[in-house]
């Protein structure tokens, strides 16, 4: 790296990590992460207690009228673990004036037509009328009760669909019996790193698309390129916008883990919650990631040299994005095994290639060839913008306000220096 | 005097649209050289060129005999036509920025001698979008001289400036080519051609219409002033120098 590039380079990351809204964004997806967890548990918890208080019947008087007399027995295991006896109605009648005159809280309707139309009335005395509302609890016990007495275990329990499925998958190579925590540490860090691009594209590409344009705008080109080559100004750009996705990465990762740390050391976690990636998926994952942001970051610099203004940038860039992001809408094909033709298209159509082998690797069909392939393939072409970026910015740093004329830009060079 | 530029057989067209037919002038080593000419007559077009922005359609364009290279040990300043500043950031990072670009040792050192000369050192820490058009201007100047460059190449300098800023960049620009500065001053005012001009060249429509010293000019044109002989090249039809 010559000494311009560097200088170049070191002025963009320090002016970049003065900006508060640098940190901002760094910063936001931590704290909006935090702040759903926060949340969700709040409002779990909060739900959770309303649950269970509506569901506590032991201070309710409860009643049952059974035109069929199918329920046999009227006791049911309550919220408070005690057994609770439902009064045994005998009409309907009865049971909607006892509500009426205050001496039932709960009154439950089995219809003469129930076996047919399988419906249970529940009436309730000052029922608040919410979505925490579950005063059909002790009615679906006593249901229950009734039909594992009258039909065998294992019928009863095949209709209630209360049988566990333990599936053994055999690896298809040497047969060994594949342990379900294995196949999540595969995936793990696969996942970690799609996210991570994911949530770096989100953030950072803006910032990426109109990164050239600055100079163009604030009309700095032409006073830069006596002191720095071009090439020179789009590496040293180039480096810092892929420091300075490290660092904001960086500023990503480490509240998950130190999140997932303390909530290991206050056993928040499952016990079974073992996720032990191995080294060559982390560093391969690693590498993957690296080269599809550094992919990502050439073409934003080719978008934002041909840009005329940071917001023509955006709306590039804006395509850009939505090319990476079109992998997930093929996402029953990337996950079959041999990948079909759109896999491969997807896998090998530059703009698609990081997003399509991220989900590939999830999926374990990504194999070692192809991998290697696809970051030759990702390191090809973002050389290549890279070049044609700075081939377009020596001719077109100082149209300030011309649109893009691709064929002005790309079109057969004047000959230069002939004698 | 050696020749520091030279320009031969320079042409140069845009869109089918020919700016520079055929222009052939040399800037001696150490002098101060007025590029002269109306809007849209090329001036900037031939600097572009000679600086490897543009690519010529045919002809030579050399610097102290070699084309324009960054990396070269001929240190160019070039204060453009069209320059503008990073306006968010402050005037000491921007101007060091620069000065590291142009391989100064002491970049903050220098920047802060030069805003004192300029009467901007209390300025020193004000985001550039916070100052004047002239103050900016400075800054601008003061980056294109950074390291006292053997060719400095100022299109329109003092724009925009006021009688009292005009006088102190002439002062300026004066220093320098004291020191051994080459000079090439593109400019549309006639009088500080006069003072500060060795030599000129007058460009209309891509052709040099005159070329020479301030005197071989006048007596060329029979005429005293250069401002004069200016509206005549401009008002008159085709003629070549």
């Amino acid at each position: 790296m010559s000494s311009k590039t560097f200088q170049v380079a070191h002025f963009e990351i320090v002016r970049n990590l003065k900006k508060i809204s640098f940190w901002l964004a760094a910063i936001a997806v931590p704290i909006a992460m935090a702040l759903y967890i926060a949340f969700v548990a709040l409002i779990g918890a909060t739900t959770n207690e309303q649950i269970s208080a509506n569901n506590n019947t032991s201070d309710l008087r409860l009643g049952l009228y059974d035109a069929l007399g199918y329920v046999q027995q009227y006791s049911f295991i309550n919220a408070d673990e005690q057994e609770q006896t439902v009064a045994k109605i005998a009409s309907r009648e009865q049971g909607l004036q006892e509500i009426t005159d205050n001496h039932l809280d709960v009154l439950y309707i089995i219809p003469d037509n129930f076996a047919t139309e399988h419906r249970v009335e529940v009436h309730v005395k000052n029922g608040e009328t919410s979505i925490f509302d579950n005063y059909s609890a002790p009615i679906k016990q006593l249901l229950n009760n009734e039909a594992a007495n009258q039909v065998d275990a294992v019928n009863y329990a095949v209709i209630a669909q209360t049988i566990n499925y333990q599936s053994v998958n055999y690896d298809q190579e040497d047969n060994h019996i594949i342990d379900p925590s294995e196949t999540i540490s595969r995936m793990a860090a696969p996942i970690a790193a799609t996210v991570l691009f994911y949530l770096i594209i989100i953030l950072f590409g803006n910032r990426l698309s109109t990164a050239m344009v600055e100079e163009k705008e604030n009309r700095i080109s032409e006073l830069l390129l006596t002191s720095v080559k071009p090439g020179q100004l789009i590496a040293g750009k180039t480096i810092s916008l892929i420091v300075l996705g490290v660092i904001q990465l960086i500023v990503l990762i480490v509240p998950v883990v130190l999140m997932l740390i303390i909530a290991n050391n206050y056993h928040l976690l499952p016990t079974n919650f073992v996720i032990a990636p191995s080294l060559a998926s982390i560093l391969s994952s690693l590498l993957l990631l690296f080269c599809a942001f550094f992919l990502f970051a050439s073409i934003c610099v080719l978008i934002g040299v041909v840009s005329p203004t940071a917001r023509d940038a955006s709306s590039y860039a804006g395509i850009l994005v939505f090319s990476v992001v079109i992998p997930f809408m093929f996402f029953g094909q990337m996950n079959a095994n041999p990948v079909n033709a759109i896999g491969y298209v997807l896998t090998y159509f530059p703009l698609s290639t990081p997003a399509a082998m991220m989900l590939r690797s999830i999926f374990g069909n990504l194999p070692t060839w192809e991998y290697w392939l696809g970051l030759g393939e990702i390191a090809l072409v973002s050389f290549l913008s890279l070049r044609l970026a700075a081939y377009i910015f020596r001719r077109n740093a100082i149209s300030f306000t011309a649109k893009i004329n691709l064929k002005k830009l790309l079109g057969k060079p004047r000959k230069a220096w002939k004698n | 005097m050696t020749d520091f530029v030279e320009i031969k057989d320079f042409r140069i067209s845009f869109a089918g649209k020919t700016v520079i037919k055929k222009l052939s002038f040399s800037v001696k080593k150490g002098e101060i050289f007025g590029l002269l000419g109306s809007n849209g007559s090329g001036k900037t077009t031939t600097i572009r060129t000679l600086l490897g922005i543009y690519k010529a359609d045919r002809g030579q364009l050399l610097i102290n005999g070699k084309p324009f290279d960054q990396n070269s040990d001929i240190k160019v300043g070039y204060l453009p036509e069209e320059r503008g500043l990073y306006k968010k950031e402050n005037v000491i990072d921007t101007m060091v920025y620069f000065g590291r670009l142009r391989g100064l040792k002491d970049p903050k050192g220098w920047s802060m001698k030069y805003l004192k000369r300029v009467d901007m050192a209390d300025y020193a820490k004000t985001k550039v979008e916070k100052l004047s058009q002239g103050m900016q201007q400075k800054i601008q100047i003061g980056i294109t001289i950074m390291g006292d460059p053997d060719l400095l190449i100022l299109d329109e300098p003092t724009k925009g400036f006021d009688p009292v800023n005009r006088r102190l960049l002439m002062d300026i620009i004066e220093e320098l080519h004291t020191k051994g500065s080459t000079i090439i001053l593109i400019t549309h005012y006639m009088d500080e051609v006069e003072r500060f001009c060795d030599r000129i060249l007058l460009l209309k429509d891509g052709v040099a219409r005159a070329y020479g010293t301030i005197n071989e000019v006048r007596n060329k044109f029979h005429r005293r002033s250069i401002d004069q002989i200016f509206i005549d090249v401009y008002g008159a039809k085709e003629e070549t120098a």
